[in-house]
């Protein structure tokens, strides 16, 4: 087996796990890395839907055993906050505090083509 | 068929049918409506035996259909011999002999290669899908909708994507219009936003591409065409130049084209991620506003509801919201076959369109390098460009070291300071990334490291700049470095390889597939590209046709004109999607809503 037959057998699960594992098509294009991997998130940020009458400062309050580093409005009740350290979504998908209705990292999503245009 | 029906199919048949150089229309005493061959008549005769008494001498010419052409005198009118004939009890029917033309065809230049648009079998130039040429009339009848509308500006569009090149010559002109407040005609979403949504990175050329299926200026002599020709397109730049983005800046970029009259969005992105359910009140808050959300399906081959993580609890978002205002698109090839890697479900997907080889707007170049004309340090022994097969298909790459492909290769040499660069002019581009894959595998300790030279020099020589490295890993990687400190007119691009000598050496690497995507604003460029990201601002396109064509539409109604109006799954498309359908602009433009609370009773 020549050297590319064995980087192939070697990369084959992680080529399979980023793309699919498809041979480009015709030229140009690889496997596509276009979907997300599961769970892919920024790390740190949090969405929140809570109660509109919910001010920053009260948000912040029911968010305090985890540190606050920033809290953004994004319209009636829609807050994006970035926690430091990063408790993970596990940390926090227990038991709202009052006044939030939902809590869930900021997912990232990419492009569709099917061809590489973006890096790790 | 009522005979009279079938008296005008027949004139209609004889019509077309006739040359198109038998006459040309001019003005005459008594003109009639429209445009018809001077001089001639087609007649109908009740007792074709008594025809030539009823014409009384005039040249007659007796169709196939058993109608007659008949030509008149000079001095005669064809309105005045009309009149006469009808007068005639053994006339059944009498008309001039009209005009048809051709259904106007855009005369941008390009249009040929445009066979998601109209598929007339032709070869795709450069293409960069197979399936090249593929069958005729496997496309979204855009001609034959053309001839009901292109124009799409009763019904905004909003691209949420990448940055778009407004300037582009072939999209200027048809852009919303966002006033002293919105002067560029959208919004940046991206970090801390601004008004400005246009690209900003050299590999950004996303959303331009999307933008120009949806609606490139039509029949403007220029590039290519646009599902619609007119358009009032909104920016919505959500995605960064690596084409990435995030559920906050997403939802806000829905509730900004929502607020500001949108009636379609194209998502030409995904994730394989939990259902996310700040994106889907966004999603709701569209629909709540009358918004049609059309989004891509997704590149990796497997179905929207199941994704390719194995895991349960995720799916392809947004396709598999349950959303009524959700239309989700997969690709389909030139025979109308699903591209190899589109996404597909019989839940989740709505509808097919085209979406490899598609020809459309790009904001910069594209320079393919073929590996050659690098200069290797050391002539021999290190750095070498040869034809190699890899995972990646068959293709030039440049090695090290030198027997990198072959059977029973060794390992790079000890002591080895391997660089190899090559020069770009890039002095046209605003901006300027390069991307490549490396096959990896490079000894603890020693390095693999990227560096460009802005003066032509070689890049690790002193005064260049460093972008990647030393790096030692074992696995193919996928790289995108920015070159904005490099649009020179010879940037040099190097790659080197060093070993820390200590000896230990591992099996080298190997580059493929190295890109140069530039930012050139204003210019008119052009690309092609595969993806759900292309077919899904075909349908988007389409809807605004449709929306702007019956202004009184609700979504229910375009999703139902979309789907219903589609063509018949064909292919390995069928089976693999939830209403067994391909877009089709004329099939939606015509597709009539029947008459709801209606009785009919049949005796």
């Amino acid at each position: 087996m020549g050297r590319a037959g064995i980087l192939v057998a070697l990369l084959l699960p992680l080529l399979v796990a980023c793309g699919n594992g498809r041979p480009p098509t015709n030229g140009v294009g690889a496997p596509s890395p276009a979907v997300a991997p599961a769970g892919d998130r920024v790390p740190g940020e949090y969405l929140v839907l809570a109660d509109p009458a919910l001010d920053a400062d009260a948000l912040r309050a029911r968010l305090a055993p985890y540190t606050v580093r920033a809290i953004r409005p994004l319209g009636p009740g829609r807050w994006q906050v970035r926690l430091e350290p990063d408790p993970g979504p596990a940390a926090l998908a227990g038991a709202l505090p009052e006044g939030l209705l939902s809590i869930q990292p900021n997912y990232r999503y990419r492009t569709q083509p099917a061809v590489p245009l973006r890096a790790e | 068929m009522p005979r009279s029906i079938f008296s005008l199919l027949c004139l209609w048949t004889i019509a077309v049918l006739l040359p198109a150089h038998a006459g040309v229309p001019r003005s005459e005493p008594g003109q009639l409506p429209g445009e018809y061959v001077p001089g001639e008549l087609l007649v109908k005769f009740r007792a074709p035996a008594r025809a030539a008494a009823t014409v009384q001498g005039l040249q007659m010419q007796t169709l196939p259909s058993g109608l007659h052409r008949v030509r008149l005198r000079p001095g005669e009118t064809v309105a005045g011999m009309m009149q006469a004939l009808a007068a005639d009890p053994n006339v059944a029917h009498v008309q001039p002999n009209y005009l048809y033309r051709a259904t106007a065809l855009p005369n941008d230049p390009d249009f040929g290669q445009l066979w998601g648009l109209h598929n007339t079998g032709q070869t795709v130039t450069d293409p960069v899908y197979g399936a090249n040429p593929g069958t005729i009339d496997r496309d979204v009848d855009a001609v034959e909708a053309w001839d009901i509308n292109t124009d799409c500006r009763a019904a905004v569009v909003a691209v949420l994507d990448t940055g778009i090149d407004y300037t582009h010559p072939d999209l200027a002109g048809n852009f919303w219009d966002g006033g002293a407040t919105w002067p560029n005609h959208g919004w940046d979403f991206v970090g801390t936003g601004d008004n400005d949504p246009a690209p900003v990175g050299g590999g950004e050329h996303h959303g331009t591409h999307v933008a120009g299926i949806i609606a490139a200026l039509g029949d403007n002599a220029r590039g290519t065409t646009g599902v619609c020709w007119q358009a009032r397109l909104m920016a919505v730049r959500v995605l960064d130049a690596q084409g990435n983005g995030n559920t906050a800046d997403i939802a806000e970029g829905i509730d900004f084209a929502v607020g500001r009259g949108a009636k379609i969005i194209n998502m030409s992105l995904g994730a394989e991620i939990p259902y996310d359910q700040f994106m889907a009140a966004a999603i709701e808050r569209a629909r709540q506003a009358g918004v049609l959300v059309v989004t891509a399906a997704g590149n990796d081959g497997v179905d929207v509801m199941v994704g390719s993580d194995n895991d349960p609890d995720t799916k392809i978002y947004p396709c598999a919201y349950p959303h009524a205002n959700v239309l989700c698109v997969a690709a389909l090839d030139q025979n109308h076959d699903l591209a190899t890697f589109s996404n597909y479900g019989t839940s989740g997907v709505d509808l097919g369109a085209p979406g490899t080889n598609i020809l459309a707007t790009l904001p910069g170049r594209e320079l393919a390098d073929d590996f050659s004309g690098w200069t290797p340090l050391p002539a021999t022994g290190g750095w070498t460009s040869l034809v190699c097969t890899t995972i990646l298909g068959t293709g030039n790459m440049l090695v090290d070291p030198p027997d990198w492909c072959s059977a029973g290769a060794g390992n790079y040499a000890a002591n080895a300071d391997h660089v190899v660069y090559k020069t770009f002019d890039l002095s046209a581009a605003s901006a300027a990334a390069v991307s490549y894959y490396a096959f990896l595998d490079v000894a603890s300790g020693d390095g693999f490291s990227v560096a460009y030279d802005p003066n032509g020099n070689n890049p690790f020589a002193g005064g260049g700049t460093v972008v990647l490295g030393p790096l030692a890993d074992s696995r193919l990687r996928f790289f995108a470095h920015d070159l904005d400190a490099c649009l020179t007119t010879a940037c040099a691009l190097g790659f080197r390889l060093q070993e820390n000598g200590d000896g230990t050496t591992a099996q080298g690497v190997g580059l493929a597939w190295l890109r140069i995507l530039t930012l050139e604003p204003g210019s008119d460029l052009y690309g092609l590209y595969n993806g759900t990201s292309m077919a899904a601002p075909m349908v988007a396109g389409i809807a605004a046709l449709v929306r702007a064509f019956n202004p009184d539409y609700t979504v229910a109604d375009t999703t139902t004109a979309l789907i219903a109006g589609g063509d018949p799954a064909v292919g390995t498309f069928v089976g693999k999607s939830e209403n067994g359908r391909s877009a089709n602009a004329n099939g939606a433009l015509r597709y009539l809503a029947p008459p709801a609370n209606v009785t009919v009773s049949v005796r």
